[in-house]
């Protein structure tokens, strides 16, 4: 399916949604006609060069930035300043270190629930209300296993578990959307790796239901990564994103999404990778290889594709043109 | 060979103590703090004691009274002289002379202090918080603080008067400019990512200042305050010595005309007490209050 024929079936019902969208500064064209759908539950992993435009990106989706030309709506709605319906997850600088473990995981909820105005208006359902929160915090605490580190501040606590208690800050909201922002780079392999089989639980449990019902709170993951290999492995999707020169627009430079595989993997899919063992079988190596062929030479062709992963043991199933190696330039 | 053991307990040895790796412990770290103060007070003992032993002989010879040696007097003296200037009382006034300096000094630089800290603080987060602030305001910060405030003096002075208000003017107009500025690179430096992480979890601009900006900038507020403490005292010992009846400085003032050096030091040795005591202060507010903050060792506030 050619990105033309795609785009006929964009919808703006989409979680996220962009169409032609661009992104400049002055004269340069950071992004280019970006054309985008990311739907409900999703777990995409945009992956690229240093320089591609990711961060950018993220920007524009969080609203911290405006795109300049285009369409990018959030649930049918023009994207605006940030919000609770995105969550943000950063490499650094995403917990205060002026508060504690406790305190950071809370602090969405004390912002919601919380204040002096909310406590004179009603005092006894502001100390219901905090006593609920404080459970859920704690809860949440707990579910990322750092309990017993409450009072202490995040310096007092590895890189893997900041990130950890970062997760659990963005996610106590329950945003629609967690974007994270090349947030297990700079972690040794172990710590990464340990993560990335985290947050695949997490984004399971957010989007299964009780008893195959829908989940009452799915939420979408958009994670922005230079590591193919970690995309590959996380992401229910991955769209990778590239420099380069349209075709038939001479000249007009700008990142545009050049690679957008589907592995088919759904929240509660027995295929989903159960150890990062996967990393080591041939399909993997094999994609990444691809996906690699696809970013670094998109002037090959953009290639659009989705596949069901069918490999009993992983999502991964290949296709004759990926397991050749990838387009070959015409 | 009492050095040596001492050194040798001190830093782990000759070679470890010169290196330049050596980290001392915190009993080391008094110790070698108190070796030059300690070297001084016996050389100004020995040589203040020599010094008044040539000054009485001469006296003797030439036949005058002997008077203690004023430009290097013995402790002996200094604590007679302090005993003194604490326990006269001032004949316009009838109070305690030195409770009135000490007051009158006191109040002039907490008055100035405070004014140029809130001053500095309020329009230095401001400006590190909103750009278009830091690009309106920041020019004309950089121009004043170039002129030398001391050389603003007579103009403060025509201006404010040489009264109380002009005094305090003076302090606050020594400091005010660079601190404000300092506040501002501080508040700019506080990453952007938590002012963004903050909206995604529904803070509005006010809760991001009093939540997230304001509790980061006080310790290093603080910081700057026990930097800037040296700046305030120069100013204040400035405008007491230029047109003050009372104060610690301007006693000195005074005294210097009759080169009492014996009331003169404990004084000046007074107001660096007081400083320090100002700088223990924020020290231990800064330890209680934020104890998750950890200064630069690059020498950043």
């Amino acid at each position: 399916m050619s990105i033309n024929e795609r785009r006929t079936h964009l919808r703006p019902h989409h979680v996220l949604y962009a169409e032609d969208m661009t992104k400049s500064y002055g004269k340069f064209n950071v992004l280019a006609d970006i054309d985008l759908a990311i739907s409900e539950g999703e777990l995409v992993t945009l992956v690229g060069p240093s320089g591609s435009g990711k961060t950018t990106l993220l920007k524009l989706f969080l609203g911290q930035e405006k795109h300049t030309d285009g369409t990018l709506l959030l649930d049918g709605e023009a994207v605006k300043h940030p919000d609770p319906s995105r969550g943000i997850v950063y490499q650094k600088y995403s917990l205060y270190p002026h508060m504690t473990i406790f305190e950071n995981v809370m602090f969405g909820l004390f912002l919601r629930d919380g204040g002096l105005v909310k406590f004179l208006m009603n005092p006894k359902k502001w100390w219901v209300k905090r006593q609920e929160n404080k459970a859920e915090a704690l809860r949440l605490i707990e579910r990322v296993g750092l309990k017993g580190h409450e009072e202490k501040f995040p310096e007092k606590l590895s890189g893997g578990q900041q990130q950890r208690v970062a997760i659990a800050q963005a996610i106590i909201r329950r945003p629609r959307i967690l974007l994270m922002d090349e947030a297990f780079s700079g972690l040794d392999e172990f710590t990464k790796e340990d993560l990335q089989i985290f947050l695949l639980g997490l984004w399971d449990e957010a989007n299964t239901g009780v008893d195959g019902a829908p989940s009452t709170h799915p939420m979408t993951i958009i994670f922005i990564t230079h590591g193919l290999g970690e995309a590959v492995y996380l992401g229910s999707r991955v769209l990778g994103l590239s420099q380069y020169v349209t075709e038939g627009r001479e000249g007009q430079f700008g990142a545009r999404i050049v690679a957008d595989e589907g592995f088919g993997r759904k929240p509660g899919d027995p295929r989903k990778p159960k150890s990062p063992s996967v990393k080591t079988t041939p399909e993997f190596g094999q994609l990444i290889a691809y996906i690699k062929k696809l970013v670094m030479r998109p002037e090959i062709r953009q290639h659009v594709t989705e596949f069901e992963g069918t490999h009993p043991d992983s999502f991964i199933t290949l296709t004759e043109e990926q397991k050749a190696g990838g387009p070959s330039a015409t | 060979m009492l050095l040596l053991r001492i050194l040798r307990r001190i830093g782990g040895g000759i070679k470890n103590f010169f290196g330049l790796h050596y980290q001392p412990s915190i009993y080391a770290k008094v110790i070698l703090a108190m070796i030059l103060p300690a070297l001084f007070s016996y050389w100004y003992w020995e040589t203040s004691l020599e010094k008044q032993a040539v000054h009485e002989a001469a006296c003797i010879a030439e036949g005058r009274r002997v008077t203690p040696y004023k430009l290097m007097p013995p402790p002996s003296e200094m604590y007679k002289q302090t005993k003194k200037y604490v326990t006269t009382v001032d004949v316009r006034t009838e109070k305690n002379l030195f409770e009135e300096d000490f007051k009158a000094t006191m109040t002039r630089f907490v008055k100035g202090f405070g004014v140029f800290a809130s001053c500095a603080l309020f329009i230095g987060v401001l400006m590190g918080l909103f750009p278009f602030l830091r690009y309106i305001i920041n020019p004309i910060l950089i121009l004043i603080s170039i002129v030398p405030a001391l050389a603003l003096l007579p103009i403060i002075y025509v201006q404010a008067g040489s009264e109380e208000f002009g005094k305090i003017a003076i302090i606050v107009i020594g400091s005010v400019f660079l601190m404000t500025r300092d506040i501002a690179t501080i508040t700019s430096d506080i990453p952007r990512e938590h002012i963004t992480k903050a909206l995604t979890l529904g803070a509005n601009p006010i809760r991001v200042f009093w939540h997230v900006i304001l509790p980061q900038v006080m310790p290093r507020f603080l910081r700057t305050c026990m930097i800037y403490l040296t700046s305030a005292w120069l100013f204040l010992i400035t405008a007491e010595f230029t047109s003050a009846t009372f104060g610690l400085a301007a006693r000195i003032n005074f005294l210097v005309k009759t080169s009492l050096m014996a009331r003169i030091l404990p004084i000046a040795l007074f107001l660096g007490v007081i400083g320090l005591v100002f700088t223990l202060i924020f020290m231990l507010i800064i330890r209680v209050k934020y104890p998750w903050y950890k200064p630069s060792k690059r020498g950043a506030a």
